[in-house]
């Protein structure tokens, strides 16, 4: 009896593997093209890291590249379908607008001199060293030696919060949102420069260009797959088109209407992936530092808007 | 945001454009809350009275179309520099505030 | 004995040498925990794409064409209308090739009912969610969207 079940069994394994190598070797005669397909990530788009916002591979940087470009090429914008050339650019040389992100500005300045009447020294932490917060913005991200690690504008608020004021200034929250964008109107019209040639800084934007194009959540989608050439980039996504992530960054972080709110960068990041219908991480998040780093490199060389509204 | 809000002024030959943000919910009490699929209380600004030198010039009542912190623009003609314009809001719960400018 | 040991052998033959299935399950209850992410430190940022699948229709479409019309324009569920044009639906997007006359194109049910469940075995970069290898949608559901492209005409 035993001897029985056990040749059957040798048969059925013997079965067992001709059936998995006559199924392997169908498959791959059938579709060639999957073996070398790689399925995790989107296809890579060449991006020069060195060009900045001039590298943008929509075709549209020659529309919003400055104000002279916007109001000359404003008739663009009649069409619903070519809105999106513009970039939403046309919302930032507005003369003398008015929204609630100037109150956020407001609020910000008033926490940021409030504590720093409790704790001297705050002002100076936020600066890395200088009190004079003028233009600090359009550094960020940056690598900090002596922390050993990048800081995005609202991690270095949140770092000074708990080391000098002994506070809870997390990042998304509002006091966070509000600070970040204060100091970023303080840096207001000056272009975005930050160094990703080497270092910690070069490892960072190709990590978060990794990102980029991999695919996540259960639609299978990656950010590139609406935001590069060939994409859903230019076509329509229901009522919406989404646009080239050049040049983006420079009016973080900005007054979104929708929401009602103050948005900083990663909470954007975690909006979209709700909505994509993957997995949100929390701001701060080190995938999220990477991607910023990634992104502010498309925003290299176009200057800071703050604050703004969408 | 804090509830706060925020004038400007500017003069154009006599001809001034005011510009007023205020931070409110201006909640129109047909909102649902998700959680507990109860509507969210009506909260909403329901009268703008502008003053000029104390005196009332324009007054504006509105029910709850706004959005949340909403924006208010109007004009006045005849200003002269100097002279002072004072916001007020109040909203359905009888909250209120106040700002003022003065023309340049 | 013989009994039990060859239903053990038949079991163990069953289960191995075929192609990963994935469950079907209620497309609303799939956490996002259940595919990659973008985290350096969770346990879904290791989690590798679902490999393409072939499905193949069995048996008969039976699919309900009103309800695969629902499935296509709600934005929670198939959401078909965010890239493609289709018989009846507003505000649609354009990426996606123009499904309105589907229906006149003549192609198979289960040609299209495989296409639906995952689009990547014919277009490996494709932008195309995979409708029920990422479970989506329920095996019923793409048939009735199926149904539904089927009777756009």
């Amino acid at each position: 009896m035993l001897s029985l079940s056990s040749s059957l069994r040798n048969r059925g394994r013997i079965m067992k593997i001709l059936t998995l190598i006559a199924v392997t070797a169908l498959h791959a005669i059938s579709y060639p093209a999957l073996a070398e397909t790689d399925f995790n990530t989107h296809p890579r788009f060449d991006i020069d890291p060195k060009l900045g916002v001039a590298g943008d591979f929509s075709g549209t940087y020659k529309y919003w590249k400055d104000t002279q470009a916007i109001e000359q090429f404003a008739s663009i914008q009649t069409n619903s379908d070519n809105e999106w050339k513009m970039n939403g650019k046309n919302m930032d040389i507005v003369e003398d607008d008015f929204h609630p992100g100037h109150l956020a500005v407001d609020e910000g300045e008033k926490l940021v001199n409030l504590w720093e009447h409790r704790e001297a020294g705050f002002k100076s932490c936020l600066g890395a060293g200088t009190t004079t917060l003028e233009g600090i913005a359009a550094n960020y991200p940056m690598y900090d030696a002596k922390l050993g690690k990048v800081l995005t504008l609202e991690a270095r608020i949140e770092h000074c919060a708990k080391k000098v004021l002994w506070q809870n200034f997390k990042q998304g929250s509002p006091v966070n949102a509000s600070i970040a964008l204060y100091l970023k109107s303080l840096s207001d019209g000056l272009p975005i420069q930050i160094d990703v040639d080497s270092g910690p800084m070069k490892e960072a934007y190709l990590r978060g260009e990794t990102l980029f194009y991999k695919r996540i959540g259960q639609l299978n989608f990656a950010c590139a797959s609406c935001h590069t050439p060939g994409s859903i980039m230019g076509n329509r996504l229901r009522g919406e088109v989404p646009s080239t992530p050049f040049g983006d960054v420079s009016h973080y972080p900005t007054y979104r209407s929708p929401v009602g709110e103050v948005e900083v960068l990663h909470k954007r990041f975690m909006r979209c992936l709700k909505q994509m219908r993957a997995k949100p991480l929390k701001p701060g998040d080190p995938a999220y530092v990477d991607l910023e780093v990634f992104y502010t490199s498309m925003s290299n060389g176009y200057p800071i808007k703050a604050p703004s509204i969408r | 945001m804090s509830n706060t809000m925020k004038v400007r002024v500017k003069n154009k030959n006599g001809v001034v454009d005011v510009k007023v943000i205020i931070n409110h919910p201006m909640e129109n009490g047909l909102r649902l809350n998700p959680q507990s699929g109860n509507k969210i209380p009506a909260h909403f600004i329901n009268q703008f009275i502008i003053l000029v030198n104390g005196q009332e010039a324009l007054v504006s009542r509105c029910t709850g179309g706004l959005s949340k912190n909403p924006f208010y623009g109007f004009k006045l003609s005849d200003m002269k520099p100097n002279d002072r314009i004072t916001v007020n809001w109040t909203d359905n719960t009888g909250q209120s505030g106040s700002a003022d400018a003065v023309v340049n | 004995m013989k009994k039990i040991l060859l239903a053990a052998l038949m079991a163990t033959l069953s289960a191995c040498g075929t192609v990963q299935q994935p469950v079907n399950t209620n497309s609303a209850s799939t956490s996002p925990m259940k595919f990659p992410c973008l985290s350096y430190s969770l346990s879904c940022g290791e989690i590798p794409v679902r490999k393409p699948v072939k499905k193949p229709l069995s048996g008969e479409l039976s699919g309900n064409s009103e309800e695969g019309r629902n499935i296509a324009f709600t934005k929670t569920r198939g959401n078909c209308l965010a890239c493609h044009r289709m018989k009846g639906g507003t505000q649609p997007g354009s990426r996606g090739p123009d499904l309105t006359s589907y229906g006149n194109l003549g192609r198979s049910d289960a040609e299209t009912f495989a296409l639906v469940y995952d689009m990547r075995w014919r277009s490996p970069d494709t932008l195309m969610p995979p409708m029920g290898t990422n479970e989506i949608l329920t095996e019923q559901e793409i048939r009735d969207v199926v149904a539904f492209l089927q009777s756009s005409k």
